[in-house]
């Protein structure tokens, strides 16, 4: 178990995580989830003793840390760039930090052996590390951490310089690996995928501080922030006015059309006639013919013209031009040519309403990126 | 029928591109087998049955085993001196590393005897430390000067070697033996050290090339320890036995080339076991305490030496005459800025030589890299071979073949200019070849498939490419042209008087101020040059990278 107690670091005066409180259960994989630059290899690196904290503390069960060495902490780190040393084999490899236990020999076998097994390398134990892929590579730094029976097993965007297929193999056998030894882990990754599919908990974060710490579901349906649901997936930013709202549920006006939307926080106050941006995932938009359709109220959908369709495989990709704007939407599978005027529908529920805070995260304006969309409101 | 257009202008381009490839390949053979294999086979030539037989006299053997004993000696402790500075260099967390550049900086663009001088000065017969100061009778010549010398001269040579190497393994793998529970000591044993090895032995075979050939340290400070260098010169210019000198040489050769032979299957070997070169953010782990005071105490005591040493010139070339008279002067400044044509002949020609070194390098890199001329290996193998030549076999070999016709260019400023180009053909070569192979071949492909004839890719794409590597080479070129002094000193006539044989020269007949204010003087210009290349092109001078 872990637990992060208010932790400061700066570099050369500049802030690179504020006051970040954490905790991390046993047997927990747990995602720390940004872009670079977030603080979430700073924040890493302060739990395996690599830097000291500014201020704040650092517990591995139970116990201060702070000063410890990494030699002297019960973590160990598995490295983006492997870390595996050129001048061992495999298996000295993975029994150097038994050796560092003075451990037995036939000891130190055993451990190495079981290892390899867990990481499914048996037999490779006399390679020299130049001889292995770099799945393989990654596979050896994950055994060589694992046998030493660390407390906690950091990892440091592991996955990162492997190819895509290699990439997602290796994501599966690491659940099945940390379900098998009950390890508790903390992975950094800037991939939203990657964090969806392995953690049990994502913490996002966002110029050294925590966004949302929740699990991939809640992250993804019910993000806090406006950032979160931006990093997050893919998402649709429109710009509405409330025109009618409760604690559930506001009514938002977007280019002539009234959309419900949930609040993500209960806690702010809205007033009617105020600005809000509006985040629609794709998968929550459906397209219907202009005109055809009559049993989703008109006032409730949005009007556009397809631009064009992308076939992606298991989904296809529409771009629709929504007042001079364009929305993405995903279906399974799309009739729409180029030039077709349709209807918008979103989902019960599906919309989510960011009040404009002050200092709060903003989607980008559409034309830098032309990945999601803004639709502009007609005010 | 008529050929289409484009059939018959793709058959001149053919043509043309032979003609431009084929003028290249022939200045740069001519170059290399003119300058370096004619004299080296001349060389080997010269003594005859008699003259060999002379291997087995005792002054011979003598010289020998000394120059295989200061050799050891000078190398290992070069290589320590130079491993700790190339250490303390590598870790971010060390104070006064700026200092410590500096200091390796110097004895690498300045003369290396200018070390040897020093020691003289200080520690001679009428040394300031020896004689004035502790009234004693002793002196320091000899073999602990000269390894004590040595060991100052060459350690940056070390330090250049290593730290690349050193930076390399500082952070991610010592992260991880730290992190799987091992010490900063038995981190530095079990993975800094093993990973570091091949360097180091590169890094030795470097050394040991260039302290077993040294010439101006043993010549100003071996008093009775003969070397083999020292006993060539001591043959040809003293004797005028150049069979015998000859002899000397190539007994010499013979293991410097070995060294260099080994040197370069290091090199090649090596590649293989790289460091996983992507070094990521993280910052190397900090020292421990103990071990960073002790390091700093063994650096900060080598760099007091070697101020005293540098300072011990500059205050030489300011003192009317050292050991007797220590009242102030500029005369030996004005002397040899203003009256003697030493140092501005140095100057000079060192400059004509960088030319020629970085125009023909880059051509020979190119003709070696990106044609496929007949004789390609041969070319590479001669223009890195200088490296392993001593510079007094050059020396003597040149003076045999350049002095009768058809090749009679002996007390011309045009053989000397020659003979620093080949000194500074090595290493100008490497870096040329560095160059080029950092332009991507696919680079001039599209010029040439968009219909550009090979010298119009020389021209409009490589040169203006090479911008900034140009400059550091000829800055290099400079450097290396102005410092030598074993090659020149035997080529140099009356009439044309350079800097470093002068500064020996004035040395053994006691003018300390002369020769001081000589060597002053040839670092001042060195320095200058130096930051006239920094100031043109900042960071991209890419020179020393300490």
């Amino acid at each position: 178990m872990i637990e992060l107690k208010s932790l400061c670091k700066s570099f050369d005066g500049v802030p690179a995580v504020r006051d970040l409180n954490l905790v991390v259960g046993r047997g927990e994989f747990l995602c720390l989830l940004g872009s670079s630059g977030c603080g979430k290899s700073t924040t890493l690196r302060m739990i395996a003793g690599f830097i000291q904290p500014d201020s704040g503390t650092v517990l591995i069960d139970g116990v201060d840390v702070s000063g410890f060495g990494p030699d002297a902490r019960p973590t160990s780190m598995v490295f983006q760039d492997y870390a595996i040393f050129p001048h061992l084999t495999v298996a000295e490899n993975i029994e150097f930090g038994l050796k560092a236990q003075k451990l037995a020999r036939d000891e130190r076998a055993r451990r190495t052996e079981e290892a390899l097994e867990l990481v499914g390398l048996t037999g490779l134990g006399g390679r020299r590390p130049n001889e292995l892929s770099g799945g393989q590579q990654q596979r050896v730094a994950v055994a060589r951490s694992l046998a030493i029976r660390p407390s906690v097993l950091l990892m440091d965007e592991p996955l990162s310089n492997l190819d895509a297929k290699t990439r997602i193999q290796l994501r599966t056998q690491l659940r099945e690996i940390q379900r098998d030894t009950a390890t508790t882990i903390v992975y950094v990754t800037h991939d939203q995928e990657e964090a969806l599919a392995l953690g049990d908990r994502i913490a996002v974060m966002r110029d050294g501080s925590l966004e949302q710490l929740g699990s991939g579901h809640e992250i993804y349906l019910a993000p806090s922030n406006g950032y979160v649901a931006d990093f997050v997936g893919i998402t649709n930013w429109l710009v509405g006015e409330v025109v009618g709202e409760s604690p559930e549920s506001w009514e938002i006006n977007v280019a002539g059309a009234a959309l419900p939307a949930t609040p993500a926080s209960a806690t702010v106050p809205v007033s009617s006639g105020s600005l809000v941006d509006v985040s629609v995932r794709p998968e929550d938009v459906s397209l219907t013919e202009e005109g055809g359709d009559r049993s989703a109220p008109a006032e409730r959908a949005l009007r556009g013209v397809v631009r064009d369709v992308q076939f992606l495989g298991p989904v296809v990709r529409t771009y629709v031009d929504v007042d001079g704007s364009v929305m993405i939407v995903h279906s399974a599978q799309s009739g729409w040519s180029p030039g077709a005027p349709v209807r918008l529908s979103i989902g019960d529920g599906a919309a989510r309403a960011f009040p404009r805070t002050e200092g709060a995260w903003r989607p980008p304006a559409a034309a830098a990126r032309p990945e999601s969309a803004v639709v502009t409101a007609a005010s | 029928m008529t050929r289409p257009d484009w059939q018959r202008r793709s058959r001149r381009r053919l043509l043309a591109d032979r003609i431009t490839v084929g003028t290249l390949a022939v200045y740069v053979g001519g170059l290399l087998v003119l300058l370096v294999l004619v004299p080296t086979v001349a060389m080997l030539f010269e003594p005859d049955g008699e003259t060999w037989r002379r291997l087995a006299e005792p002054r011979v053997a003598q010289a020998a085993k000394n120059t295989v004993v200061i050799g050891v000696a000078s190398t290992l402790s070069a290589t320590v001196i130079g491993f700790l500075f190339a250490y303390a260099l590598s870790r971010p967390d060390l104070g006064g590393r700026t200092v410590l550049r500096v200091l390796a900086l110097l004895p690498l663009v300045s003369p290396p005897f200018v070390v040897g001088l020093a020691v003289l000065l200080l520690f001679g017969r009428r040394g300031l430390i020896t004689h004035e100061m502790l009234g004693l009778d002793v002196s320091l010549l000899g073999f602990g000067g000269l390894w004590l010398v040595q060991t100052l001269s060459f350690f940056p040579m070390a330090t250049l070697t290593l730290l690349p190497t050193l930076k390399n393994i500082g952070s991610t793998l010592e992260w991880a033996s730290r992190d799987l529970g091992w010490t900063w000591f038995q981190t530095f044993r079990r993975v800094t050290l093993p990973l570091a090895f091949p360097t180091i032995l590169n890094a030795l075979l470097l050394v040991g090339m260039f302290v077993i050939t040294d010439f101006g340290n043993p010549v100003l400070i071996g008093a009775g320890y003969q070397v083999l260098s020292v006993e060539a010169y001591v043959q040809a210019v003293g004797r005028q036995d150049f069979g015998m000198a000859a002899v000397l040489c190539v007994l010499l050769f013979v293991p410097t080339l070995v060294l260099f032979l080994i040197q370069r299957r290091v090199l090649a070997r090596r590649s293989a076991v790289t460091v996983s070169g992507k070094t990521g953010t993280l910052p190397p782990a900090p020292l421990p305490p103990m071990v960073r005071r002790g390091l700093l105490a063994v650096l900060g005591m080598v760099s007091a030496l070697m101020i005293l040493i540098y300072g011990s010139i500059l205050a030489g070339s300011f003192t009317q005459a050292w050991g007797a008279d220590w009242s102030l002067t500029t005369d030996h400044w004005r002397t040899a800025l203003l009256r003697g044509d030493d140092i501005r002949n140095s100057a000079l020609l060192a400059a004509t030589a960088a030319i020629i070194t970085t125009i023909s390098t880059l051509v020979a890199a190119y003709v070696v890299h990106r044609t496929k001329v007949v004789g390609r290996g041969l070319m590479d193998g001669l223009a890195v071979l200088p490296s392993a030549i001593p510079g007094t076999m050059i020396g003597i070999s040149w003076l045999l073949t350049f002095n009768e016709a058809p090749l009679a260019l002996t007390g011309t400023a045009l053989i000397l200019v020659l003979v620093m180009v080949v000194r500074a053909l090595p290493v100008g070569y490497r870096t040329a070849v560095t160059t080029i192979n950092q332009i991507s071949p696919s680079i001039d492909e599209a010029a040439t498939d968009l219909g550009a004839s090979r010298a119009r890719v020389i021209v409009q794409i490589m040169f203006p490419l090479l911008g900034g590597a140009f400059t550091t080479s000829l800055v290099f070129g400079f450097l290396h042209a102005i410092n030598t002094l074993s090659a020149v000193i035997f080529l140099t006539s009356p009439g044309i008087g350079l800097g470093a044989p002068t500064i020996v020269n004035l040395a053994e007949f006691g003018q300390w101020g002369a020769a001081t204010g000589v060597a002053a003087g040839l670092m001042v210009v060195s320095f200058a040059g130096l930051a006239v290349a920094k100031l043109a092109l900042g960071s991209r001078l890419r020179l020393y990278d300490l």
